[in-house]
Formats: C-alpha cells, sequence, structure tokens
C-alpha cells in the first residue's frame, strides 16, 4: 500500500502536481507508517519561524524584486561600457561581471537574462560579436552570480546545514567569502573562451571618453555605493546578516521610489506581492522538506545511506566524482530551490563523512545547480532565453554548449581543489 | 455584494503581506540605530522578526495558490498531448486541495495542543498565536485548489 | 520499549559517549526491552523544539537546558539566580540535599529526571577589567534575548543589555557593540569568545546544569523492574558527566589564562555591593517566576549551614 502510494506520488509528480504538496504528502505517508503523529510536521514548519538567518531572505528578495523592476541595469551596463568599453573584448568581459553582479543581487532568479541580457544581446551582436556567441554568452551569464553575496541560493544553502547542524560550523559571511575565488575562476575561464572564440571577429570598440564615464557615474550615484555596503556590512562584521538585509531593502526602496521615482507607489503591491509569492513558494517546500528530512533522521535513513555509500565507495576521490556526476544529473532534472530542500540534507553527513569541508561542499553544489541552468529538460536559463529572446530550446542549447563545457571544467577544477573555497579558514 | 467582499479579502491579504514585510524592515533597522546611539535594544525584536518570516512566507504561498504559481516539475506535462492537459491539471490541483486539506487538519491538531500548553514566544504574545498561521495558510491553498479542480475555466480566488 | 532521546550535544562529544554507552548498558540489563535511541548534534532542533516533540509524542526524551524547562516546572530555575552560589562547594551541597526533590517535583509535572548534569558557572568575561559594581554601571553587555534572568540582573548593575542571538555574539565582541558577555569557560572557548575579550571577573555569576528528561507516559509503560534499571544506570552515567563537567571547566580556565586572559578578582566589599544590588531583583525574581516559597527557603536555609561550617 505505501509503495503504492509512494508511486502515485512519483506520478504526479511528474504530472507538475505542485513539489511542496508532492513532499507534504510523502512526509505524512511516512510518518503514518512509523506511527507518529502528523502534528510533527506543523512543529517542523515552525521551525522556519526558529531561524535566524532566514531573516535576510524575504529582504534579499524583496531588494532583487525592485531593483529589477526600476532602470537599474540600464545604468550598470552604460557605466561598465563607459569605464572598460576600450578595451579589447571589453564588452565580453563587461557582460560576464555585470551579469554576475546583478545575478547576485537579484537572487538567481532569471531576471538578469530578462533585464539585462535583453540590453547586451543586441550591443553584443552591433559590435561584432557572433550571433550565437552573444546568446550562449547572456543565456549562460544569467546564473553567473550564484556564488556572490547576498546570492538567495547560498543563504539557503547555509539555512539548511545549520538546522541539519552537522559537521564543522561555519559562517554565513565565511561561506560567501567561499565563492569568491570560484566565481573569478569561472569569469576568468569564459574570458578566454571568449577570446578564443572571437579571435577572427572585428569588433568595435567605444573609445573611451571623460564626460560619458561621469555622466555615467553620475546617473547609477544612487545604486552604485549598493555592493560596497553589502560586502562591508557582510565582511565587516559592524551588522548582522539580517540587517545588512533590512538596511538594503529601505536604501533600494528609497532610493528607486524617491529619488530615481521608476516604481510607482501603487506598483509597490504588486512588486512586492511577486517577490512574496516567489519566497513563499521556496519557503513553503523549504519547510515541508525539513519535515521530510525529520522524517528521514528518525528512521535514520541517512545513516544507513552512508553506512551503503561508504561500503561501496572507498576514496575520497571518487566520492567527489561520483556526487558531480549526481549533482549534474540532480540540476538536470530539478530547479536549484528544490535540488537544496531535497538533497543537501542526505549529502552533507555523506560528505562531512568523506571528510569534505560543508563549505566546501555548499561550493560544489551551487556550482553544479549553475551548469544546471542550462541543461535540459529543466534548464530555467534556457526557458527564460527562449521565451525572452524568441529562440527555440534547440538553437539555445547549441549556443550554450561551449560555455557549459567551459562551466564544467571550472566546476571540475573547483571539486578537486579546495583551497579555492577554504583558503581562509584557518588550519 | 459577494465578490466585492471576495476583492476586500484578496486586498487585505495583499496588505497584510506588505505591512508584515515593512515592519520587519523598520524594526530590523530600528534595531540598528537603538543599538548604536542609544545603547540597547528592543528585547523582542528578534523574535518577532524570525516570527514575521514564517508569516510572511505562508501568506505568500497564499497568494501563489490564486493562480496556483507554486513550483512544479512540468517538463512530462508539457510533452503530453494538448487535450490531456486540463483533466491532468484538474487531478492534480484536487489532490494537492486534498492533501493540504489534510495538513489544515493536523495543524489545526498541532495548534489546539499548543494552546494547552501555553508559553509565550515574546512579549505577551502566546506560542500558538503565532503558529496559527499554519492551519489557516494551508487552509486557503487548500480551498484555491480545491476550487481550481472543481471549477477549471473560473478564475480562481 | 524504545526511548528516543534528542539533544544538542554533538555525536563523539563526552556527553554522547557516555550516554550510548549508557543505552547500551540498559539494553544488555534489561534483555532488550528497553532501548534507548539517540539523536545527537541538534538534528531535531533546538531545545524548545524538542520540547514540542515530546509533548507530541515523537520523542520521548531528551537533554536539555535547565532554563528550557521553565515553563514545565518553575522550581527547574531555583538554582539559577544571579550570585547564588559563592563555589563549587556550595553548589554540591545544595544539590545533594535538594536535586532529588526537584526531581521528584518534575515528575508530577509529567518529565521523569534521569539526571542533572552540571554545565558550570557563568562568568562575566569583557574587554575591560570589572571588579566593583562601579566599574560595571555604562558598560554594554550582551544579553541573550531570550534570557529574563540575565537580562534583569544586567539592568539590577546597571548595564545595558544589548540583545542578539547566541551565534552573533562574537561579531559584537569584535566591532564593539558590547564589551561584556557571560558564560561557561568551556563555552567561552568553543564560542572563540577567548580570541576577543582581556578580563574575567573571578566571580560565580550563574550556576548552569542541563537535564536528561524522559516523557512520564512514555516512561511508565516500561515495566517497574526496568524503570529502575534505566533510572540506576542513567543516574550513575550522568554523575560521571557531571564530575567530568567540572574539569572540563577548570581546563578551561587555564587555557583562557594561557591565553594571556586576566582573572580579576573583586574584592570582598565590592562582592558584598553586587548582592546587594541584585537582592531585590532576584526576590522579584522568586516570585515572578513562581517558585515554591517553601523550597525557596529550604535552599537559603543550606546556604546558611554550609555557610556556617566554612566559617569556624
Ligand atoms: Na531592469
Ligand atoms: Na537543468
Amino acid at each position: 500500500m505505501t509503495i503504492f502510494l509512494a508511486a502515485l506520488l512519483v506520478l504526479m509528480l511528474l504530472l507538475g502536481m505542485p513539489l511542496f504538496a508532492v513532499i507534504l504528502a510523502a512526509t505524512m505517508l511516512g510518518f503514518y507508517s512509523t506511527d507518529i503523529d502528523l502534528t510533527v510536521i506543523s512543529a517542523e514548519l515552525y521551525r522556519i519561524a526558529n531561524t535566524p538567518l532566514l531573516v535576510a531572505l524575504p529582504l534579499f528578495t524583496l531588494s532583487g524584486y525592485v531593483l529589477s523592476e526600476s532602470n537599474t541595469s540600464e545604468r550598470l551596463l552604460r557605466l561598465t561600457r563607459a569605464l572598460f568599453g576600450w578595451m579589447p573584448y571589453g564588452l565580453a568581459v563587461i557582460s560576464l561581471m555585470t551579469c554576475a553582479a546583478f545575478t547576485a543581487f537579484t537572487g538567481a532568479s532569471g531576471v538578469t537574462i530578462i533585464a539585462l541580457g535583453a540590453l547586451l544581446l543586441p550591443v553584443l551582436i552591433k559590435e561584432g560579436y557572433e550571433a550565437r556567441f552573444s546568446l550562449g554568452l547572456v543565456t549562460t551569464s544569467g546564473s553567473l552570480g550564484l556564488l556572490l553575496p547576498p546570492s538567495v541560493p547560498l543563504i539557503l544553502y547555509g539555512v539548511i546545514v545549520q538546522q541539519i547542524n552537522i559537521g564543522e560550523r561555519f559562517t554565513l559571511p565565511e561561506l560567501f567569502m567561499a565563492g569568491l575565488l570560484p566565481s573569478l575562476l569561472m569569469i576568468v575561464l569564459l574570458t578566454f573562451w571568449a577570446l578564443w572564440a572571437n579571435r577572427t571577429a572585428k569588433l568595435d570598440k567605444t573609445a573611451f571618453n571623460w564626460p560619458e564615464a561621469f555622466a555615467a557615474i553620475k546617473a547609477i550615484g544612487w545604486e552604485l555605493p549598493l555592493p560596497f555596503f553589502i560586502i562591508a556590512g557582510i565582511f565587516g562584521g559592524y551588522l548582522a546578516i539580517s540587517e545588512v538585509a533590512a538596511a538594503t531593502a529601505l536604501y533600494v526602496l528609497i532610493v528607486e521610489v524617491f529619488i530615481y521615482k521608476e516604481i510607482r507607489f501603487n506598483s509597490l503591491t504588486r512588486i512586492i506581492s511577486e517577490a512574496m509569492q516567489m519566497l513563499g513558494g521556496i519557503l513553503l517546500i523549504l519547510g515541508v522538506s525539513m519535515a521530510f528530512t525529520n522524517f528521514l533522521i528518525d528512521a535514520e535513513v541517512p545513516m544507513r545511506l552512508f553506512e551503503w555509500v561508504k561500503g561501496h565507495v572507498d576514496s575520497h576521490i571518487s566520492f567527489l566524482l561520483l556526487l558531480n556526476l549526481f549533482l549534474l544529473i540532480l540540476g538536470a532534472i530539478l530547479d536549484i530551490f528544490s535540488a537544496l530542500v531535497i538533497v543537501v540534507p542526505l549529502i552533507v553527513p555523506m560528505a562531512v563523512g568523506y571528510g569534505i569541508h560543508p563549505i566546501h561542499l555548499g561550493i560544489i553544489f551551487l556550482a553544479n545547480m549553475q551548469i544546471g541552468y542550462l541543461t535540459p529538460p529543466v534548464g530555467m536559463n534556457l526557458f527564460i532565453a527562449s521565451y525572452r529572446f524568441n529562440k527555440s530550446i534547440t538553437e539555445l542549447y547549441q549556443a550554450t554548449l561551449p560555455f557549459m563545457l567551459t562551466l564544467l571544467l571550472a566546476v571540475f577544477i573547483i571539486t578537486y581543489v579546495p583551497w579555492l573555497s577554504t583558503w581562509f579558514l584557518a588550519r | 455584494m459577494l465578490s466585492k467582499l471576495h476583492r476586500l479579502l484578496l486586498k487585505t491579504e495583499t496588505l497584510l503581506l506588505g505591512a508584515l514585510l515593512l515592519s520587519l524592515i523598520v524594526i530590523a533597522v530600528a534595531q540598528v540605530l537603538l543599538r548604536n546611539f542609544f545603547g540597547g535594544g528592543l528585547l523582542w525584536a528578534e523574535a518577532y522578526t524570525r516570527i514575521s518570516v514564517l508569516w510572511i512566507a505562508l501568506i505568500g504561498a497564499m497568494i501563489a495558490a490564486r493562480r496556483r504559481n507554486h513550483i512544479a516539475i512540468d517538463a512530462l506535462a508539457n510533452r503530453l498531448p494538448a487535450s490531456w492537459k486540463q483533466p491532468l491539471q484538474r487531478i492534480t490541483d484536487g489532490l494537492t486541495g486534498l492533501i493540504c486539506l489534510a495538513a489544515t487538519w493536523f495543524s489545526l491538531d498541532f495548534v489546539i495542543q499548543e494552546q494547552a500548553y501555553g508559553d509565550k514566544a515574546f512579549a505577551a504574545i502566546p506560542t500558538w498565536l503565532c503558529e496559527a498561521i499554519i492551519p489557516f495558510a494551508f487552509a486557503i491553498i487548500a480551498v484555491r485548489y480545491v476550487i481550481a479542480a472543481l471549477l477549471p475555466d473560473q478564475p480562481s480566488p | 520499549v524504545t526511548l528516543k532521546i534528542a539533544t544538542l550535544s554533538p555525536d563523539g562529544s563526552y556527553w554522547m559517549q557516555k550516554m550510548r554507552a549508557g543505552g547500551d548498558e540498559i539494553e544488555k540489563q534489561t534483555a532488550g526491552r528497553v532501548s534507548l535511541k539517540f539523536y545527537p548534534g541538534g538534528v531535531m532542533g533546538d531545545d524548545a523544539t524538542v520540547l514540542r516533540k515530546m509533548r507530541l509524542h515523537q520523542l520521548q526524551g531528551a537533554a536539555v537546558t535547565s532554563g528550557a524547562l521553565n515553563g514545565v516546572y518553575p522550581d527547574i530555575q531555583l538554582y539559577n539566580q544571579i550570585l547564588l552560589f559563592r563555589n563549587e562547594q556550595e553548589v554540591d551541597y545544595v544539590r545533594q540535599r535538594m536535586d532529588s526533590e526537584l526531581m521528584q517535583g518534575i515528575e508530577q509535572h509529567g518529565l521523569v529526571a534521569l539526571g542533572f548534569a552540571d554545565v558550570g558557572f557563568a562568568y562575566m568575561m569583557s574587554t575591560v577589567p570589572i571588579r566593583t559594581l562601579a566599574d560595571m554601571r555604562s558598560q554594554k553587555a550582551w544579553a541573550p534575548d531570550d534570557n529574563k534572568i540575565a537580562v534583569n540582573a544586567l539592568q539590577a548593575f546597571g548595564i545595558s543589555p544589548i540583545p542578539l542571538p547566541l551565534r552573533d555574539v562574537l561579531m559584537g565582541l569584535q566591532t564593539g557593540m558590547f564589551n561584556v558577555v557571560s558564560g561557561s569557560p568551556v563555552g567561552a572557548l568553543a564560542l572563540q569568545w577567548h580570541s576577543k575579550i582581556r578580563y574575567v571577573t573571578d566571580l560565580p555569576m550563574l550556576y548552569l546544569f542541563g537535564v536528561l528528561a524522559i516523557d512520564k507516559s512514555a516512561f511508565d509503560e516500561i515495566a517497574a523492574e526496568d524503570q529502575k534499571i534505566v533510572r540506576e544506570v542513567m543516574a550513575s552515567v550522568i554523575k560521571e558527566i557531571d564530575q567530568r563537567s567540572r574539569q572540563d571547566n577548570q581546563q578551561a580556565i587555564e587555557a583562557l589564562k594561557n591565553q594571556g586572559i586576566e582573572f580579576v578578582k573583586p574584592s570582598p566589599e565590592s562582592v558584598a555591593e553586587l548582592k546587594q544590588t541584585i537582592a531585590a531583583t532576584n526576590d522579584a525574581f522568586e516570585k515572578s517566576a513562581n517558585l515554591s516559597p517553601e523550597k525557596t527557603a529550604k535552599l537559603h536555609a543550606y546556604l546558611q549551614e554550609i555557610r556556617a561550617q566554612a566559617t569556624p
């Protein structure tokens, strides 16, 4: 009976039943079959209210939505072109860097492609970059800032590991610090690819122009301090992360509503509602997954799973190889948030058992998931770019393939060189 | 008349969400200012902000259920013949509604037990009141999905 | 009968090693009729969540700090008063005479306490030397935001309490958000406070202990002779943990001293002044926290007894 119901749930999942409902039903089934009162599920959901780190999440999500609804992306592009447009291959590098920054701020929810990619694509083509390369670049860049602060998936990883409380403890600033070099590595490798792919192209250059540079800085003057404020706030240690998030949200609201006046007061309720629908969707899945994880822990499943894997995988290296393979497949079929909440509780104890630091694991996990944005069947960047640029998924897939392979190389380096993500930890 | 009342309810839901989110910003910023300029702080603020995240999330999830905007894996569903789509949608919506109905039931039981225990979340606010949003949100989500399953062509509440 | 027991203590710690050994011993002595299953490292949630899950019958037991149980049994806070004990001898004297009474009390409230385990004294730790009440005034101190006892005490001493969750305390010290924190020596080392503080006021401020509690209804399902085995085995396990904790704190104090942290001792006059200042707060606490007047009186009588013996 239980097996039949579980199979039915999997079928329903594939047929489009909301993920939270599937996990909730699976948890109910699990607790019911082990004779535990279902009210425990509600107690687990209430743990959302017991998790200080989560406070930053709605606040950063709101800031991201407000920024993406205003013309920040245009100002950002204008600034970087004015400052770096004179460099050879400057525009390709600019695209990678601005997209990374914008993605970090807007929570990797796909808005980068809509907001920035749509601006960048015609400019890239006009300056002489090949059309397919340009399409691949903007589609790939939509998830490039995933490992940079204050990325929402990174915070979520911290929250989940904190909940299961296993392995060496770490702080969120440490997790953010861990993402810096790997992000840089990805940008550098993608830059090399950009140079190679366009070695024969004739590119226009924008000459450096002081008045335009000043005008561009002036135009973005109110938003320019934000990254510095967030970095200083998080790493300077003067404020708790939730306080950095609150101050950022307040500042962004004031700047976009009262100074740039690009967000009308009336549309604010719509933006808040949209942002919090996304957040609510994610946190509801997080809540029910915590309940499901609790069922697994109660039944001692992670422990047994670990014993089983330990019996079959003997070395650290082969575990990592298997992990990468598993995560790539996972990234192909699940979106990042679902993958995080469902799989992290299972693999963290295992990885810790193989001597992998939870910070390193988080970076490995998210770097793999970043590739997942580009792999069918569930590749969010492909969907969004297809919708926004009116191209077929196949066409996009071909355009992004070399970028994906470059990122794959980055992921392997990140996986097997833990130093990149843990260099700052005291040994 | 009924639709007017209904619109009022929808508006209240959205406004409550906005108010909670703004209060979260204001209280967190006030806490920073109080600490740095007045040497002290609101003792209940930390608990308040944590609990309001739960409320914001669940109200957000309620609103997402209006148009059934919850994250789902639709890779397979998108490949099926178009004529299958609507009946399948009604089945998954209906099941989602039933699951949420069950969740409403045991969450209510949970809140009632917690009320009998009677401890405080912060200041004079009892814990059960903070937890009450859980059955409430499940009830609303259940209603929205059940209506969508029964009346697929209606704009769902 | 399987008892599922959760604790915040990490797997592999001395606590958990001993508890697991105790579990094995019980299983052996009862020929498998009673088995203990442990969920260490906080996998079941924080103290409040764990107690909630005991009420919902997912868990049958938990090792929690005594403060977490004040909602179940107010008298459990009897020992948790500021500047109540002067030293470990006083703690031992009182606990030998009153622990069993508290255990019986909590059992009437639906929890079987298998033992109380010492966590140690909380000391004031700071970046400036604090010897007197005057030294305390106008300092900024961290206050755990869910701890009424600490907040009231700080206010009575004229210190501004700055509420912050435990995980942010190190950050608060680093940035000068506050310059006074309180905790046990073991805790200070574990949370890395020692890298920021320079002085420890050598005066036990507050006594902390943990409780291993089992849900009474689950415990009653065990046959009487097996109950006896469970009680005896776990009592001796906790006794070992209790003694080890004292050694650990001694070692932690040495480690703090080796880090160059100075232990400053308040003069008897300033201790008296501090006690006087806190007396009203403690009285108010005894009332507002619903402590039984009879037990409170007993506690103070025992303290007088041992102090009379100590000063012949
Ligand atoms: Na935009
Ligand atoms: Na994918």
